[in-house]
């Protein structure tokens, strides 16, 4: 960019010069250094950019809020009266399942196109014990969690223990493999490029059975643990519904379940890149230590010191909490047991501070949690929980 | 930042083939963008709801002879708009005034989050505020598409019916009225000096 011209802009020409409104609201990493470097020469400038970027900044509307639910709403309207009119409803089913989908992920899934995919409503299934493993071919295996390795090959075969599922070549550059880890089950992948990804309960992952040359791409819907195989010239990405992170080599947590307020990204060590999954979205860097939450409800990123042992505890086998709200924690339970936990009033203000094994069975951890709060809790044996 | 997606006119192509993950995508990418944009003309969701379910449906039903386009959220924008104006138009909730093409756009704007940057005096702001909530119905629109949809001069002259030329009037006029409203207090303090002048020379000859 040429700054000359910068030199005699008013407000009004910075605020209409694209390059520089799509720095302010985007913090540009092309074009960062330039704007940075300019104003520190020309404080002569300064008034002219500061009302230019308040100017730009209050342009942006508070919106009202508009739901998934209503969207998906819409969508179901779309859907069923497209049926009745042209398509046969098998070809609709299948139209249904991949859309709801979609919006689970809400991610940009696009080389998993294949006519004969299948995919599942919902990750968190209630009535499944078993995980299961949907191949672009459309073919399914279920497998159990307990002691379970898997293991992606850069052949495309795929290894659940000493069960290995061979893909065909011709079809491994489209083909999209998912995991699918039903509530109370958890389970852990290792990808071609070793990365390796422990996937919490009720959570579903999808992965391209070969990379693309220049990046690695992963969807996430609910959360997980990665150890990224560290690799510059091809930058793995976690793409969630909200947002997107960036990384080459790493270990961080991903907590992006829809039912949850917020998604929460915490870096355990290396560094990564974290933007909203959206047009003009800003970018933010985190470092090791740092929580990064996204509030759904605002639509905002923001990033705070954490201790990460608080975060990463569950894939060792064990929750540890710091003044969490006990109904924040009975959530965390019911999706790793698969069991509800009923809250009674004023739970949300009573908070809880430990370590809970979760070898134990959730009755004795539930016995934990109230013996150190004054919580009382009850179980419901017969219904699971329903996402 | 990188892009990591197909460009509009793949993802475009696959949907008009049939590809029903294309499909997705579209939905997925633009549904709340619509919304959202549609909220600005009516507090009515129904009828919202009604205009994407028709753009949508219709999108389907007739993908096959869809034209092609490079741009899908400003395709769906200007096919959404058209439809929604068409049925406030029908159903008479819509805000017709003298003239044909003014029509009601309401947004808000905060900047209260703005004082929190404490860069600016809460005087400023304040006038800045009132500057925001003073620009017409058209200047909001043209602001919306510009600096929160990002779209292009040529294409918000053609999502509101008039010329590139004044389209970048309006979006100019709109800027620079917020300029001066940052200005206002220099000269509201010019302006009562004036009037106290001007007041004290004329006292004799008024009651």
């Amino acid at each position: 960019m040429k700054k000359e011209k910068y030199l005699k802009y008013t407000a009004e020409d910075f605020i209409l010069d694209k390059a520089f409104s799509v720095w302010v609201l985007t913090t540009d990493k092309v074009n960062g250094p330039f704007w940075e470097k300019f104003i520190r020469e020309h404080p002569e400038q300064s008034d002219q950019i500061k009302d230019a970027k308040l100017i730009i900044r209050s342009l942006q509307p508070i919106e009202p809020e508009v739901t998934e639910q209503q969207l998906k709403k819409i969508l179901q309207n779309i859907k069923s009266r497209h049926k009745t009119k042209t398509l046969t409803r098998y070809k609709w089913g299948k139209y249904a399942a991949g859309i709801a989908l979609f919006i689970a992920l809400g991610g940009l899934i696009w080389n998993s196109v294949h006519t004969k995919n299948r995919f599942p409503l919902e990750a968190g299934n209630g009535s499944s014990l078993k995980g299961k493993v949907i191949l672009a071919s459309g073919a399914t295996r279920e497998f159990d969690t307990e002691q379970t390795t898997i293991k992606q090959s850069s052949s495309g075969d795929l290894t659940i223990n000493n069960d290995t599922i061979t893909i065909q070549p011709e079809k491994i550059n489209l083909a999209m493999n998912q995991i699918i880890i039903p509530y109370g089950k958890h389970s852990d992948i290792i990808l071609a490029d070793g990365t390796h990804i422990w996937l919490n309960s009720g959570s579903q992952l999808s992965y391209p059975a070969r990379f693309k040359t220049d990046s690695r791409e992963v969807y996430l819907s609910g959360e997980a643990f990665f150890e990224v195989k560290s690799n510059p010239d091809k930058p793995f990405y976690v793409i969630t519904r909200d947002i997107k992170i960036r990384v080459t080599g790493t270990c961080f947590n991903v907590s992006s379940y829809d039912e949850d307020k917020t998604t929460q990204t915490v870096l355990v060590k290396g560094g990564i890149t974290a933007w909203k999954n959206k047009l003009f979205a800003k970018s933010m860097v985190l470092f090791p230590g740092e929580r990064l939450t996204y509030t759904k409800s605002n639509e905002t990123l923001s990033r705070d010191k954490v201790d990460v042992k608080l975060y990463d505890s569950w894939v060792n086998g064990y929750l540890i909490f710091e003044n969490v709200a006990i109904t924040d924690i009975y959530r965390k339970l019911e999706r790793y047991y698969n069991q509800p936990v009923a809250t009674d009033e004023g739970d949300e203000k009573i908070t809880f501070s430990g370590k809970l094994d979760l070898k134990n069975n959730i009755n004795d951890v539930l016995e934990n949690i109230s013996f150190a709060t004054s919580a009382k809790h009850e179980r419901n044996e017969s219904t699971t929980l329903k996402k | 930042m990188e892009i990591l997606r197909p460009t509009d006119t793949e993802i475009w192509d696959k949907f008009r083939n049939g590809d029903n993950m294309a499909f997705s995508l579209i939905y997925s990418e633009n549904s709340k963008r619509l919304y959202l944009y549609g909220l600005k003309f009516t507090k009515n969701q129904i009828i919202i709801e009604d205009a994407m379910q028709d753009l949508f449906s219709d999108l389907v039903r007739n993908r096959k002879t869809l034209g092609a386009t490079d741009n899908i959220q400003f395709y769906l924008l200007k096919s959404f708009k058209r439809r929604l104006l068409r049925e406030l138009l029908q159903e008479k909730r819509f805000n017709l005034k003298e003239k044909d093409e003014e029509y009601v756009f309401e947004i808000s704007y905060s900047i209260e989050h703005e004082i929190i940057l404490a860069e600016q005096s809460d005087q400023k702001l304040k006038y800045l505020q009132k500057a925001l909530n003073n620009l017409t119905p058209r200047q909001k629109e043209a602001v919306y598409l510009k600096f929160t949809e990002g779209l292009e001069y040529e294409e918000i002259s053609e999502m509101m019916k008039m010329s590139v030329e004044s389209c970048r009037n309006l979006i100019y006029k709109a800027i620079k009225s917020l300029k001066e409203s940052l200005q206002e207090i220099g000269s509201t303090t010019l302006f009562l000096l004036f009037n106290h002048l001007l007041r004290a020379d004329s006292r004799p000859n008024k009651v």
